[in-house]
This record gives C-alpha cells, structure tokens and sequence, in this order.
C-alpha cells in the first residue's frame, strides 16, 4: 500500500484522471473529494465489500424452485 | 418485462463493468423462472456456467421500495426516463426457503432497450443487502 501524508486542501492523483482531494479534516473525520471518469464508480470500501460479499453469497450454478418461498409448493408444471 | 426473442426464452444483457465480485463476467442470458405465474428470473452468465443468479422484482416482495438512479450510472445506461429501466434484486437461497433474503441494496438496472445493466449501489443505508423474502403473515 502507497502511504501519503495530506493536509487539508492537498490532493492526490491517480493515474492520469482521478483525483482525491482532503476537504477537510474534523477530529477523527476526513472529507474526501473524488473527481473520476464517469465510467468509474467510486464507493465506500464497506459498502462495496458488502455487496460484493452478497453477490458471492448469492451465485448458484443451479437453483431449484423448491428452495424459493411464495411460490405454492408441489405445483410444478 | 423485457421482451424475450421470439427465436428464444430469454433476453441477452451486458453488464459493460460486471458486478461487484465478477467484474469479468460481462454478458448475461435473462430468463423467466419457475412454475406459470412466477415472478423469478433466472440471470446466468454467458460465458462462465458456474456463475448463476436467482433475481426478482423488488416490488413483488416490498412494494414500497424506490430509489433515485444516481447521475453517473443513469448516463452510463442511458436511462432518462424511468419507463425505461428494469429492475431487479438478487435472491440469496439459503439452506430453508423462508431464509432466502433480497439484496436491496445492490438492485440490477437494465435499459430495457439497448440491454445494457449495472448493479447499482444505493447510496442510502435504509436498505438491507439481506432483506428477508418471507413476510410473517
């Protein structure tokens, strides 16, 4: 991991597009500006771990319909 | 619904980024599911069999659900018009069917014209990435 030290209203670059900007720095809170390519989508590292984690989770090669609830049981065509 | 082909039962989408844990699996075959009347759908990858989804409308289980498409990923699927898009949630089958859960965090969008579809993150933490699909009742 690249280690940098920023004080507010410093930036840094990444690649030749992305830039992440400090706002602001209030006690143990850092306010980041991201400016990116449209075509890059920019997340909290949580919540992108999270949905990542429950796409995951959620990929079956097969899938009965049995396992599914709200559909009437034994009434298979 | 998309309207499937009339040579096939499915419709083919392209997720240009793939999804979050897949970012290389792009091309998907999107087919309804399940007995007549069913709401599923099945979405399996194109080009890797291993990689398969149960999805469904959200609204079939929480019909209140809504959300405002964020401006990056509504260019991005050249939606400017809510008509045009389809949405899904992920189902997550667990070991009993009344533990299956939705991601409504993460929904699919697809451009019902052009095909193209993204999974969207919400940026609200109002909802669950595991809300539960059987309402007590």
């Amino acid at each position: 991991m690249l280690v940098l030290t920023r004080r507010a209203n410093q930036s840094i670059m990444i690649g030749h597009e992305i830039v992440v900007t400090v706002l602001e720095v209030r006690g143990d809170q850092v306010r980041l500006g991201i400016k990116a390519p449209r075509s890059i989508d920019v997340h909290r590292e949580e919540i992108f771990a999270q949905l990542q984690q429950a796409n995951r989770d959620a990929v079956r090669q097969d899938a009965d319909v049995e396992d599914l609830p709200g559909l009437p049981q034994g009434d298979r065509r | 619904m998309l309207e499937t082909d009339a040579q096939t039962d499915f419709v083919e989408i392209r997720f240009a980024a793939g999804l979050p844990g897949f970012p290389n699996v792009h091309r998907f075959r999107l087919a309804p599911w399940g007995p007549p009347g069913s709401p599923y759908l099945r979405l399996r990858a194109v080009d890797d069999p291993e990689v398969g989804f149960v999805v469904v409308p959200p609204w079939v289980f929480y019909p209140e659900y809504e959300f405002d498409l964020d401006d990056a990923s509504a260019e991005r699927l050249g939606l400017s018009v809510a008509d045009d898009a389809i949405v899904l949630a992920v189902v997550t089958l667990r070991d009993r069917p009344e533990d299956a859960t939705l991601n409504l965090l993460g929904p699919i969008v697809v451009n019902r014209h052009t095909h193209d579809a993204a999974q969207v993150v919400l940026p609200t933490s109002s909802y669950s990435v595991r809300a539960p699909l059987a309402v007590a009742g």
